[in-house]
């Protein structure tokens, strides 16, 4: 057996750029990731950021303009579907909509049974079998197995996507969004179901939201983007507890949270983004935060700030030390 | 791992076997009377068409010459035409042709229109626009005359006159199928597909064809009327079926040249007729309701 | 005491051909003039509903089966709609989720604000436009004058959500219904709109309503938090109170289930179960029992009452109080 590698799914210089009516979007700019095995990387950013594009290329449902996509070493970037068939077994996918992501023909046992058929795995019988259990596991009744996914809840539905996306045993999921539009006592139900699983079972995540605080329960590690560019990376409680980059500042202090003497935090001028997001059609030159940014100087119009090891964490700014005070 | 017999998937409890998709839109259209009642009519439309032998009293072709023009009496219900010919078994076998083209040439829609659309709308790009730039063209001609020209060229049998309607009649479903297969294809679920690593043809089959084919169902079932009425107009000009081969267009033409002196001649074809396109009217209206809709 | 606002046991439903939804199930709650109160409630609590039936804006097949609603002494519900249009807009502001619904594409922005100036004919044309390009700056959309002109399209919907707020406000409402208008926003933007309203909350002498199913946002914004549950009230309290001293065992499990994002990390503890099916008949006793800790039998049979537990901290629910605390705390403590 072969030695696992060190990296499970690795992004290398990843570029998007889109084609729309208004002109040339670049989505992604410059994009590295790692994914390791059973790890849990969080990609954290608001609209814009380029988070789901990362996702899709890590997918392989969108073609990088520039850069490499690579699967246990292989660069599977240029890879026609046929051969990329066995990866995509090992990643799975689970979107924000599950509704949309059920087939809708199809009853919640056909649906979760699909990954096995489509790569052969097991015969009817046994697909079936594994069906159920994974109904048992997820918490779907199961008497539920010849009922239509319409007829569920979006909790419930979800559910069932995480089933059929754990059918074929995979190696890591790319969750986009996907408890955004749950609420809030269901959200819980599915992120206890999610962790649980990854301990249970060891898959890597790439976990996307724009959720920080749930992020942050669920991710070892994170990733911050703002206009198509990572611009801070670490463990988890690096950043969230001391972050470094301007950006993840503004990010962490707009999230509203209880603190511990029982108030809320504040809704502080100071803390707050002033401005209005700057679209992707035109992303300032140099760094990408400076129109937003309280302490952008020349420097950061002339020169791309890249991501450089400041204490704890990688970070994308050229004044990240001034940060880094105790 | 318990192996199920090859008969069926034996699950370790008895699971109640739910609704299907297809049961409930039943129940939909089941609670639109008038839906049902042109189904019902349309029913019995077609069990005439196809017993018309039977069920015809007189031979469509032959009268007694005497016995021309009579009122509608207990020998004939209808009366009789101009050469004594029965009306009743001349509807009956109008009717008959009518279905003849109209699902003849549904079905060569249904054909023609869903391999269009489905490969246009599925593959998209230059295969797309070549496709539907033909679409465009066929869909320019005014239709009527093309049938006329077609039924000229390939003479007046049924055959022929099936081929003429059909010939410009796929345009509307062939666009119909391409929207539908685009709207799926562009749904979440199919890049699910492709994440799981299904291949596009597996994408075709399983995912975006089901999807695609409500609307189908419902352009057809308006698409048979359409025909007919074709058909008619076609025999009304004097360019379709030719005598003695009866069609609604005959029979109608016909009775308006007597229609001040005996109207009956005029009026049961025209009733019929009106009273066959409207049930498979309200047939696909209520096939559009139930398939719109997505709830249990 | 002066309640700006009364709503006393509202009963909404909504028929359909498959049989009734019970949206609102006998809500009552009261505001206070110049006083802030956030509805908090997941999908199917009955809070969108209740606002909109304060300004008579529910869809066609809803009902109202039963309850008042006092505003300003008036009750909303008997009203005819004509006079529902005079308050609408003047007396009663509205924002809602999302922009771009509630905005008419074609038409100027700046010429939407001023609308309700015009509609309710309190001054000239000319006055009108003035006061627009004031509020817009006011709200925080910088070159008023030019974005005055501007059409919905070139705005952002953080900009547009503030425009909706100036038009909310132009008429200078006594009371400000706000419904879910950060949802759709980026956090960085929902802190900014959450900012503003909290400023015109300050600045204005205005009373306001936030409905939001984010209980940290309406802690952030509000006076006084008021939580939501099968179309009932279940608690009520200042938010101060709530915080530190919620008691009924939907609010615990919310908060049990909402994420941190600093302080210590645990794992979550959600609510079991789903959200309550609101259509045909609705059960005896208290709705969240099903999902409740710590029900009893008396849950099942009787719905418990709304009642002040505390000053100002009202509670529906038949569970002891310190009953519930202490289990809570051992939980905790594991």
């Amino acid at each position: 057996m072969k030695s696992p590698s060190a990296s499970l799914i690795e992004l290398s210089e990843i570029r998007k750029v889109f084609r729309t009516s208004h002109g040339p979007v670049t989505a992604v700019d410059g994009v590295r990731l790692r994914l390791s095995p059973g790890t849990t990387l969080g990609l954290v950013g608001e609209s814009g950021s380029g988070k789901s594009t990362v996702a899709r290329v890590m997918l392989r449902l969108v073609r990088p303009s520039g850069g490499r996509v690579l699967f246990k070493d292989q660069d599977i970037t240029a890879w026609s579907e046929r051969r990329l068939k066995p990866v995509r077994r090992m990643v799975q996918w689970v979107s924000q909509h599950p509704a949309s992501a059920l087939f809708p023909n199809l009853t919640v046992g056909q649906n979760i049974m699909e990954p096995l058929r489509t790569h052969g795995i097991g015969t009817r019988g046994e697909r079936a079998e594994r069906a159920l259990q994974l109904m048992r596991r997820v918490g779907i009744p199961e008497d539920g197995f010849h009922a239509f996914p319409h007829e569920f809840s979006g909790g419930q539905q979800q559910r069932i996507v995480i089933a059929r996306a754990l059918a074929v045993q995979p190696e890591c999921i790319v969750l986009d969004e996907a408890v955004s539009s749950l609420d809030v006592s269901v959200q819980a139900q599915i992120l206890n179901l999610l962790q649980d699983l990854q301990q249970e079972l060891g898959m890597a995540y790439l976990f996307i939201s724009h959720n920080l605080a749930v992020v942050r329960l669920v991710c070892s590690e994170v990733a911050v983007m703002f206009l198509g560019r990572i611009v801070e990376r670490g463990r988890t409680e690096d950043v969230f507890s001391r972050p470094k980059h301007p950006y993840t500042q503004k990010l962490l202090a707009a999230v509203p949270s209880f603190t511990e003497d029982g108030g809320v935090t504040p809704l502080d001028e100071a803390n707050l983004l002033q401005g209005d997001p700057p679209s992707p059609l035109r992303i300032p030159s140099g760094c990408g935060f400076r129109t937003r940014c309280p302490f952008a100087t020349e420097r950061c119009a002339s020169e791309r700030p890249e991501l450089r090891r400041v204490g704890a964490q990688e970070v994308a700014c050229h004044y990240a030390e001034e940060w880094d005070r105790p | 791992m318990n192996m199920s017999p090859a008969a069926g998937i034996r699950l370790p409890h008895a699971v109640a076997r739910k609704r299907s998709l297809w049961s409930m839109r039943w129940r939909i259209f089941s609670r639109n009377k008038l839906a049902v009642a042109g189904a019902c009519l349309v029913l019995l439309v077609v069990i005439v068409a196809v017993f018309a032998p039977w069920i015809a009293p007189y031979p469509y072709d032959k009268g007694n010459a005497l016995d021309a023009f009579t009122k509608p009496n207990a020998a004939h219900w209808f009366g009789t035409d101009a050469v004594g010919r029965d009306v009743l078994s001349r509807l009956v076998y109008s009717l008959r042709n009518a279905c003849i083209v109209g699902f003849g040439a549904e079905a060569i829609e249904l054909t023609v229109g869903l391999l269009i659309g489905a490969v246009a709308g599925y593959i998209g790009g230059t295969t797309d626009t070549i496709l539907m730039r033909v679409v465009d063209i066929v869909y320019g001609f005014p239709s009527f005359l093309l049938s006329i020209i077609l039924v000229i060229m390939l003479g007046h049998n049924i055959l022929a006159v099936l081929v003429a309607v059909a010939a410009t009649s796929w345009v509307g479903m062939a666009r119909v199928v391409r929207g539908q297969v685009m709207t799926v294809r562009q749904s979440e679920y199919v890049d699910a597909a492709r994440a799981m690593g299904a291949s596009w043809w597996q994408i075709l089959r399983r995912y975006v064809l089901p999807n695609s084919l409500g609307p189908v169902f419902v352009v057809a079932a308006f698409g048979i009327p359409a025909n007919m009425m074709v058909e008619s107009a076609l025999s009304l000009v004097g360019l379709g079926l030719q005598p003695p081969t009866p069609s609604w267009g005959t029979l109608i033409s016909d009775g308006q040249k007597a229609v001040f002196s005996y109207p009956y001649l005029l009026i049961f074809p025209t009733v019929l007729f009106a009273l066959t396109l409207l049930s498979f009217t309200y047939l696909g209206d209520g096939l559009r309701d139930a398939l719109d809709s997505r709830e249990g | 005491m002066s309640d700006l606002l009364s709503v006393q046991d509202l009963w909404v439903r909504f028929v359909s051909k498959s049989g009734a939804v019970h949206a609102v199930n006998g809500a009552s709650f009261s505001l206070e003039k110049g006083r802030t109160v956030g509805i908090v409630g997941e999908s199917g609590s009955g809070k969108s509903v209740t606002v909109k039936s304060i300004a008579r804006l529910l869809s066609r097949n809803a009902e109202v089966a039963g309850g008042t609603i006092l505003f300003q002494g008036r009750n909303v519900l008997g009203l005819s709609e004509k006079q529902m249009r005079k308050i609408r807009g003047r007396e009663i502001g509205m924002v809602f989720q999302d922009p771009n619904a509630y905005m008419n594409p074609t038409i100027p922005v700046g010429k939407q604000v001023m609308e309700p100036l015009l509609y309710h004919a309190l001054c000239s044309a000319k006055e009108a436009e003035r006061r627009a390009i004031e509020m817009l700056r006011l709200v925080g959309i910088p070159s008023p004058e030019q974005r005055f002109r501007e059409y919905p399209f070139e705005y952002s919907g953080g900009m547009l959500q503030r425009a909706l707020i100036a038009m909310a406000l132009i008429a200078d409402p006594v009371l400000l219904i706000a419904d879910e208008p950060t949802t759709a926003l980026d956090v960085t933007v929902q802190a900014q709109i959450l900012h503003l309203l909290k400023k015109m909350k300050e600045t204005r002498d205005m009373s306001m309503i936030l409905v939001t199913h984010d209980l940290v946002v309406a802690a952030q914004v509000c006076d006084e938090i008021i939580v939501m549950y099968g179309g009932m009230v279940v608690e009520r309290a200042p938010t101060r109170d709530f915080i530190r001293q919620h008691r009924h065992p939907y609010a615990i499990g919310l908060m049990a289930s909402t994420p941190r994002v600093n302080g210590p990390l645990e794992r979550l503890k959600p609510i079991e179960g789903s959200p309550p099916d609101l259509r045909g008949g609705l059960p005896q006793g208290c709705l969240f029992a099903p999902r409740c800790p710590f029900r009893m039998k008396r849950c099942e049979m009787e719905r418990p009452p709304l009642e002040e537990v505390r000053p100002n901290h009202y509670v529906a629910c038949w569970a002891d109080p310190t009953e519930v605390r202490h289990e809570i705390a051992i939980s905790q403590s594991h």
